[in-house]
Protein backbone atom coordinates (compact mmCIF):
# COMPACT_ATOMS: atom_id res chain seq x y z
CA UNK A 1 0.00 0.00 0.00
CA UNK A 2 2.78 2.15 0.81
CA UNK A 3 4.44 1.52 -2.33
CA UNK A 4 1.16 2.19 -4.35
CA UNK A 5 0.63 5.76 -3.00
CA UNK A 6 4.54 6.38 -3.13
CA UNK A 7 3.78 5.96 -6.86
CA UNK A 8 0.75 7.77 -7.62
CA UNK A 9 1.28 11.05 -5.55
CA UNK A 10 3.50 12.47 -8.11
CA UNK A 11 0.27 12.27 -10.58
CA UNK A 12 -1.52 14.58 -7.76
CA UNK A 13 1.00 17.03 -7.08
CA UNK A 14 -1.66 20.17 -6.11
CA UNK A 15 -2.74 17.78 -3.84
CA UNK A 16 0.07 15.88 -2.08
CA UNK A 17 -0.53 17.75 1.59
CA UNK A 18 -4.39 17.20 1.60
CA UNK A 19 -3.56 13.67 0.29
CA UNK A 20 -1.14 12.65 2.39
CA UNK A 21 -2.50 13.89 5.82
CA UNK A 22 -6.13 12.27 4.52
CA UNK A 23 -4.32 8.46 4.01
CA UNK A 24 -2.40 8.94 7.23
CA UNK A 25 -5.95 9.36 9.04
CA UNK A 26 -7.32 6.56 7.36
CA UNK A 27 -4.80 4.12 8.02
CA UNK A 28 -4.76 5.10 11.47
CA UNK A 29 -8.23 3.62 12.25
CA UNK A 30 -6.60 0.20 12.37
CA UNK A 31 -5.16 0.72 15.43
CA UNK A 32 -8.47 2.33 17.19
CA UNK A 33 -11.82 0.60 18.29
CA UNK A 34 -14.85 1.44 16.49
CA UNK A 35 -15.79 4.32 19.34
CA UNK A 36 -12.62 5.72 18.95
CA UNK A 37 -13.09 5.74 15.03
CA UNK A 38 -16.65 7.51 15.72
CA UNK A 39 -15.38 9.76 17.90
CA UNK A 40 -12.92 11.42 15.96
CA UNK A 41 -15.19 11.25 13.05
CA UNK A 42 -17.69 13.52 15.72
CA UNK A 43 -14.71 16.06 16.58
CA UNK A 44 -14.02 16.19 12.99
CA UNK A 45 -17.56 17.04 11.71
CA UNK A 46 -17.77 19.14 14.18
CA UNK A 47 -14.51 21.04 13.63
CA UNK A 48 -16.00 21.11 9.64
CA UNK A 49 -19.30 23.16 11.21
CA UNK A 50 -16.96 25.55 12.77
CA UNK A 51 -15.09 26.00 9.53
CA UNK A 52 -17.86 26.50 7.41
CA UNK A 53 -19.79 28.76 9.60
CA UNK A 54 -16.73 30.88 9.39
CA UNK A 55 -16.60 31.10 6.14
CA UNK A 56 -20.36 31.89 5.34
CA UNK A 57 -19.78 34.62 7.82
CA UNK A 58 -16.65 35.70 6.02
CA UNK A 59 -18.57 35.65 2.64
CA UNK A 60 -21.54 37.57 4.13
CA UNK A 61 -23.92 34.99 4.02
CA UNK A 62 -24.91 34.78 8.08
CA UNK B 1 -6.04 14.26 -19.03
CA UNK B 2 -5.17 15.36 -15.57
CA UNK B 3 -8.58 15.70 -14.55
CA UNK B 4 -9.01 12.13 -15.35
CA UNK B 5 -6.07 10.95 -13.48
CA UNK B 6 -6.66 12.83 -10.47
CA UNK B 7 -9.96 11.00 -10.00
CA UNK B 8 -8.43 7.99 -10.64
CA UNK B 9 -5.58 8.15 -8.16
CA UNK B 10 -8.17 9.42 -5.56
CA UNK B 11 -10.80 6.55 -6.17
CA UNK B 12 -7.91 3.60 -5.91
CA UNK B 13 -6.47 5.13 -3.06
CA UNK B 14 -9.79 5.62 -1.20
CA UNK B 15 -11.29 1.99 -2.33
CA UNK B 16 -8.05 0.21 -1.37
CA UNK B 17 -8.02 1.77 2.19
CA UNK B 18 -11.59 0.83 2.93
CA UNK B 19 -11.55 -2.63 1.19
CA UNK B 20 -8.99 -3.38 3.09
CA UNK B 21 -10.16 -4.41 6.53
CA UNK B 22 -11.88 -7.32 5.33
CA UNK B 23 -12.57 -8.45 8.84
CA UNK B 24 -14.74 -5.77 9.67
CA UNK B 25 -17.90 -5.83 10.65
CA UNK B 26 -20.63 -3.28 9.59
CA UNK B 27 -20.68 -1.46 12.61
CA UNK B 28 -16.98 -1.18 12.30
CA UNK B 29 -17.67 -0.30 8.49
CA UNK B 30 -19.93 2.41 9.88
CA UNK B 31 -17.50 3.55 12.49
CA UNK B 32 -14.67 4.21 9.32
CA UNK B 33 -17.28 5.45 6.61
CA UNK B 34 -18.04 8.65 9.69
CA UNK B 35 -14.01 9.19 9.51
CA UNK B 36 -13.23 9.03 6.17
CA UNK B 37 -16.28 11.66 5.02
CA UNK B 38 -15.18 13.76 8.07
CA UNK B 39 -11.47 13.65 6.74
CA UNK B 40 -12.78 14.00 3.61
CA UNK B 41 -14.72 17.27 3.89
CA UNK B 42 -11.68 18.26 5.92
CA UNK B 43 -9.72 18.53 3.18
CA UNK B 44 -12.16 19.53 0.65
CA UNK B 45 -12.61 22.68 3.15
CA UNK B 46 -9.07 23.59 3.00
CA UNK B 47 -9.09 23.47 -0.77
CA UNK B 48 -12.00 25.86 -1.25
CA UNK B 49 -10.16 27.97 1.01
CA UNK B 50 -7.39 27.73 -0.98
CA UNK B 51 -8.86 28.26 -4.28
CA UNK B 52 -10.39 31.36 -2.61
CA UNK B 53 -7.61 33.04 -2.00
CA UNK B 54 -5.70 32.32 -4.71
CA UNK B 55 -8.72 34.27 -6.83
CA UNK B 56 -9.72 30.84 -8.73
CA UNK B 57 -12.78 30.60 -7.27
CA UNK B 58 -15.72 33.84 -7.16
CA UNK B 59 -17.13 34.51 -3.79
CA UNK B 60 -20.56 33.16 -5.34
CA UNK B 61 -19.06 30.22 -6.32
CA UNK B 62 -17.25 29.72 -2.69
CA UNK B 63 -20.81 30.70 -1.55
CA UNK B 64 -22.53 27.95 -3.16
CA UNK B 65 -19.62 25.43 -2.40
CA UNK B 66 -19.77 26.12 1.52
CA UNK B 67 -23.39 25.75 1.32
CA UNK B 68 -23.28 22.53 -0.29
CA UNK B 69 -20.44 21.21 1.93
CA UNK B 70 -22.21 22.29 4.69
CA UNK B 71 -24.77 20.19 3.75
CA UNK B 72 -22.97 16.72 3.51
CA UNK B 73 -21.31 17.94 6.77
CA UNK B 74 -24.61 18.00 8.68
CA UNK B 75 -25.94 15.00 7.06
CA UNK B 76 -22.65 12.92 7.78
CA UNK B 77 -22.93 13.81 11.78
CA UNK B 78 -26.76 12.51 11.68
CA UNK B 79 -25.28 9.31 10.30
CA UNK B 80 -22.44 9.29 12.98
CA UNK B 81 -24.69 9.67 15.84
CA UNK B 82 -26.87 7.57 15.14
CA UNK B 83 -24.44 4.62 14.01
CA UNK B 84 -22.14 5.27 17.59
CA UNK B 85 -25.31 4.40 19.54
CA UNK B 86 -25.57 1.34 18.13
CA UNK B 87 -24.29 -1.50 19.72
CA UNK B 88 -24.32 -4.41 17.16
CA UNK B 89 -26.04 -4.06 13.62
CA UNK B 90 -29.04 -5.80 13.20
CA UNK B 91 -31.47 -5.33 10.27
CA UNK B 92 -33.23 -2.49 11.32
CA UNK B 93 -30.07 -0.76 12.52
CA UNK B 94 -28.78 -1.44 9.10
CA UNK B 95 -31.81 0.06 7.32
CA UNK B 96 -31.73 3.26 9.29
CA UNK B 97 -28.24 4.07 8.49
CA UNK B 98 -28.57 3.09 5.02
CA UNK B 99 -31.25 5.70 4.81
CA UNK B 100 -28.91 8.29 6.66
CA UNK B 101 -26.21 7.53 3.92
CA UNK B 102 -28.40 7.98 0.85
CA UNK B 103 -28.74 11.30 2.24
CA UNK B 104 -25.12 12.10 2.29
CA UNK B 105 -25.22 10.14 -1.13
CA UNK B 106 -27.52 12.80 -2.43
CA UNK B 107 -25.72 16.14 -1.32
CA UNK B 108 -22.40 14.53 -2.28
CA UNK B 109 -24.14 14.56 -5.56
CA UNK B 110 -25.61 18.13 -5.36
CA UNK B 111 -22.15 19.23 -4.42
CA UNK B 112 -20.71 17.42 -7.67
CA UNK B 113 -23.20 19.74 -9.62
CA UNK B 114 -22.37 23.04 -7.77
CA UNK B 115 -18.31 21.85 -8.72
CA UNK B 116 -19.34 21.56 -12.27
CA UNK B 117 -20.44 25.08 -12.67
CA UNK B 118 -17.21 26.30 -11.12
CA UNK B 119 -15.70 28.76 -14.37
CA UNK B 120 -12.06 28.24 -13.89
CA UNK B 121 -11.11 24.40 -14.81
CA UNK B 122 -7.94 24.18 -12.62
CA UNK B 123 -10.35 25.10 -9.31
CA UNK B 124 -12.78 22.46 -11.00
CA UNK B 125 -10.61 19.46 -11.36
CA UNK B 126 -8.65 20.01 -8.31
CA UNK B 127 -12.07 19.88 -5.83
CA UNK B 128 -13.09 17.08 -8.12
CA UNK B 129 -10.41 15.40 -7.29
CA UNK B 130 -11.46 15.81 -3.45
CA UNK B 131 -15.00 15.42 -4.43
CA UNK B 132 -14.38 12.18 -6.03
CA UNK B 133 -12.58 10.51 -3.26
CA UNK B 134 -15.92 11.41 -0.93
CA UNK B 135 -17.71 9.41 -3.90
CA UNK B 136 -15.44 6.23 -4.06
CA UNK B 137 -16.23 6.26 0.62
CA UNK B 138 -20.02 6.20 -0.39
CA UNK B 139 -19.86 3.93 -3.29
CA UNK B 140 -17.52 1.46 -0.94
CA UNK B 141 -19.67 1.81 2.12
CA UNK B 142 -22.93 1.36 0.51
CA UNK B 143 -21.64 -2.16 -1.02
CA UNK B 144 -20.49 -3.13 2.01
CA UNK B 145 -23.96 -2.60 3.90
CA UNK B 146 -25.93 -4.16 0.96
CA UNK B 147 -23.85 -6.89 0.49
CA UNK B 148 -22.90 -8.11 4.37
CA UNK B 149 -25.77 -9.35 5.55
CA UNK B 150 -25.67 -11.04 8.91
Amino acid sequence: MINLIIQLLPLVPNLIPVLIHVVAQIKSQGGMTDDEIFARASAQLDENEQKLLEDLKRLGAL
Amino acid sequence: MRFRSNHIVILLLTLSLLLSGCRDDQLRKAARASDDIAQIISAAIEVKRSLAQQGLISKEEELRLTIGMQKVNQAAKLFNEQAKGFKSMDEPSRQTLLALFSNITRYIEDLNQSNLLIKNQQARDRLAAILAGLDASIQAINLAFQGGQQ
